[in-house]
């Protein structure tokens, strides 16, 4: 008994020390930078077996989360690497998806490179990947790509992936947002005509002024539209109306500072509170999260929203899983404009990259940038795309869509050209703290008697602040 | 012979009785103190998400800290939330208590289960069904406050509604164990004692005011410690109903350094925020715990 005992509490201690210890080492370990230009079809003499590799890949998503056309994008994911990995035996792909808590952060990740084991590729939103190029965790994706692969990019859409001429990311899709409007409670308020008509289906912020008026019913529940500011989530759901006041510039990239409180962009906020004064939104936006919005709209409280392409997955999902029982009509129009300028070109909304976790073995490090360079093709980056109800940033993909809510937006996108709600060229560094604090403002914006310019001059004053304290 | 000799005497003698225990206490070493040494050491360096290449700044942190708005205004709340929710639910859960207390045993196992259902259910539970009833349009409270004239009521976007639908969500999950408690307190006290007040002519409140109250004393101030630390540790609450806003007022310590470590990846800062609720929440127990060995005295 007495010698059991001892080798239980032996074995307890042990097991302890060890749990304890076990998981900084890999932290320690010191990271060889990669060959700077390593060419993607590095041919493998054929004598030499490759030495086996297991690229951990995970992409954003939750389990059962589903492509646009229902399949599971587990079971996407798997088909396709199981072809990836019958053409390549010597590569084993460790995928997982991976879902964001409930205000869109992204522990799991998070947590994973604190223990020192990240994914050896992370699929996400650029905004989530870029903060960990912020503290230099990601490899330059430059060898990854081919010349004709560089060339087939958009440019704006590829010089947001970059830092200097370090690529950090490498982005498969983008989605376009204009105005989802719906067309089924003008219609029951006889309305109609006070809507923007086609081609263009443009109107100034004076003509969507006059029709915000006449559907705003509160007395009824019924609203002309909402914002929301509660959380940092979907914050371009706010910026994408600046979209309509072209001399308006959330971010100068070229000074590194942001210039929300210039004139212009006083002039478009003045222009939201004017909604907010006269009642025509739902109440309560600096409550509000963009997940907490979506009822008024499923439930035809609110006429008129941006982020169309996602009001009409979210209605479609309802109508077919008969929770919401037609008619519901609505279409795509374009954000309104201020009085003399020009059509308001598309909102784009946060695209999503590639991004590779810095690697120790250069010969590993080449096996992902095969892997990538596959991924980012033109076939497989357009199936993304279209899984996400988006669009693939290449130029060369084949893309056509009967679905409105991807035509529609692409071809005024074509039309009016793209707006990127945040920036033109590039992501500035500690983003997730500035739109902390364009969170903050935006509550404070959204309540009685707000001093725009002194808000907003707050804001800058701030993000400028952490911007510059960028390492 | 000194204290540690006797100690490991003691080991020695009772080692087997030592051994069972020791499980719990590698537990405490493995997940409470290191974290918490670890934390604190943290709280000296600037890191990010490559804990290993932290970079040692001293007290910067702090004095980063003395000088944050945000900082300031969760301390402020955070302290505020303790000295409505904490004498709210004591109050509360005490009259609560005194009510059910004369009531059979069927009526007080309803009232008790009823009362505790909540607390199991957990904040993230009650949040969700509070976010409802707080929604401007739609939600139960601005019905119910509608059917007595009173305008809607933005609960969660307006200050001070915010600190208040925060503060009522808390209240309701939290008061159940203080109510189990003080109901086994006031089943503790003497029925001698009760009739020899009734025979002196006591009423009801007499009774209530100068015998219970002072006799269930300790359980009150056990109620009063537990429930002072559990909400200096509100976070659940906020995260789901207000997300800290709007423009901070209803945020807390532990919510900002969920915000600060897991949104802005700065933990050698949110560890700093730790060891000043840490400290805080020291001073509050010691105090607490003072004025209990006073009162057992």
């Amino acid at each position: 008994m007495k010698k059991f005992a001892v080798l239980l509490s032996v074995l307890m201690i042990l097991s302890t020390l060890l749990a304890a210890c076990a998981a900084p080492a890999a932290t320690e370990a010191p990271v060889v930078e990669a060959p700077a230009a390593a060419p993607v079809a590095t041919e493998v003499p054929p004598t030499e077996a490759p030495a086996p590799v297991t690229i951990t890949y995970w992409a954003f998503g939750s389990e059962g989360s589903a492509m646009a056309d229902g399949t599971l994008w587990t079971d996407w994911y798997q088909k396709l690497f199981a072809d990836y990995t019958a053409a390549h035996p010597n590569v084993t792909i460790d995928f997982a998806l991976k879902g964001y808590d409930a205000s869109g952060s992204t522990l799991a990740v998070d947590t994973a490179v604190a223990a020192g084991t990240p994914p050896d590729v992370y699929f996400d939103t650029k905004f989530r990947v870029k903060k960990y190029q912020d503290v230099k965790l990601l490899e330059d994706l430059t060898p990854a790509l081919g010349a004709d692969d560089l060339a087939a990019y958009d440019s704006a859409a590829m010089a947001g992936s970059k830092s200097g001429d370090m690529m950090w990311s490498i982005p498969a899709d983008g989605g376009y947002w204009n105005m989802i409007v719906n067309k089924t409670i003008f219609e029951t308020a006889g309305k109609t005509d006070l809507l923007p008509k086609g081609p263009d289906y443009s109107w100034t912020t004076e003509e969507f002024m006059t029709a915000c008026e006449a559907i705003n019913d509160p007395a009824n529940k019924v609203y002309c539209t909402a914002f929301f500011a509660g959380s940092t989530s979907m914050d371009s759901a706010t910026n994408e109306w600046l979209a309509g006041f072209p001399e308006c510039q959330f971010f100068d990239t070229a000074n590194t500072a942001y210039t929300v409180n210039s004139p212009a962009c006083v002039e478009a906020f003045t222009f939201m509170h004017t909604i907010y004064e006269k009642g025509l939104m739902v109440p309560g936006a600096a409550g509000l999260i963009d997940d907490t919005t979506d009822p008024f709209w499923l439930t035809q409280q609110v006429a008129i929203l941006g982020q169309g392409n996602w009001y009409d997955s979210i209605t479609k999902k309802g109508i077919a899983d008969g929770f919401i029982k037609p008619p519901f009509d609505y279409i795509f129009v374009q954000f309104p404009n201020k009085p003399g300028a020009p059509v308001t070109p598309v909102g784009m909304a946060n695209p999503d990259v590639w991004g590779v976790f810095k690697q120790t073995d250069p010969a590993k490090l080449q096996a992902i940038y095969e892997l990538v360079n596959y991924m980012q093709k033109p076939e497989i980056a357009t199936a993304i795309a279209v899984g996400w109800g988006k669009i693939p940033v290449r130029t060369d993909a084949t893309f056509e869509s009967s679905d409105p809510a991807v035509a529609e937006p692409l071809a005024a996108a074509r039309k009016f050209g793209s707006y990127d709600p945040y920036f033109v060229n590039g992501v500035p560094c500690n983003y997730n703290d500035v739109r902390q604090a364009w969170a903050e403002t935006r509550q404070a914006f959204w309540q009685d008697n707000a001093d725009v310019q002194a808000l907003l001059d707050g804001f800058v004053e701030r993000a400028n602040g952490i911007v510059t304290s960028c390492p | 012979m000194t204290k540690l000799q006797v100690l490991l005497s003691d080991i020695k003698k009772g080692w087997i009785g030592y051994l069972f225990i020791a499980p719990g206490y590698f537990a405490f070493i493995d997940f409470m103190l290191i974290p918490i040494v670890f934390a604190i050491s943290l709280s000296f360096y600037k890191s990010s998400f490559n804990i290993s290449a932290r970079e040692f700044v001293g007290f910067s942190q702090y004095v980063i800290l003395s000088k944050d708005a945000v900082f300031k205004t969760a301390l402020f709340n955070t302290i505020n939330y303790a000295l409505v929710i904490v004498p709210s639910t004591v109050f509360i859960a005490l009259v609560i208590a005194l009510l059910i207390d004369p009531l059979g045993p069927k009526a007080q196992s309803f009232f008790r289960g009823a009362f505790y259902i909540p607390g199991v259910a957990g904040g993230v539970v009650l949040s969700v069904v509070y976010l409802w009833i707080f929604n401007p349009v739609y939600g139960l409270l601005n019905y119910v406050l509608g059917l007595f004239g009173i305008d809607p009521i933005l609960w969660l976007a307006e200050a001070p509604h915010s600190f208040q639908a925060v503060a009522a969500v808390v209240l309701t999950f939290t008061i159940g164990q203080p109510i189990i408690l003080i109901l086994a307190g006031l089943a503790g006290i003497s029925q001698d004692i009760i009739d020899a007040a009734t025979v002196d002519g006591a009423s009801d409140l007499q009774k209530n005011i100068y015998i219970r109250l002072p006799l269930l004393k300790p359980v009150l101030l056990f109620v009063l410690a537990t429930q002072t630390i559990q909400v200096f540790q509100l976070w659940e609450v906020i995260y789901m109903v207000t997300g800290g806003g709007p423009y901070n007022t209803s945020t807390s310590l532990v919510y900002l350094i969920y915000q600060t470590a897991f949104i802005s990846a700065n933990y050698g800062k949110a560890s700093a925020i730790g060891v000043v609720l840490m400290l805080i929440i020291m001073v509050f127990t010691v105090i607490q715990l003072r004025f209990w060995n006073e009162k057992d005295a």
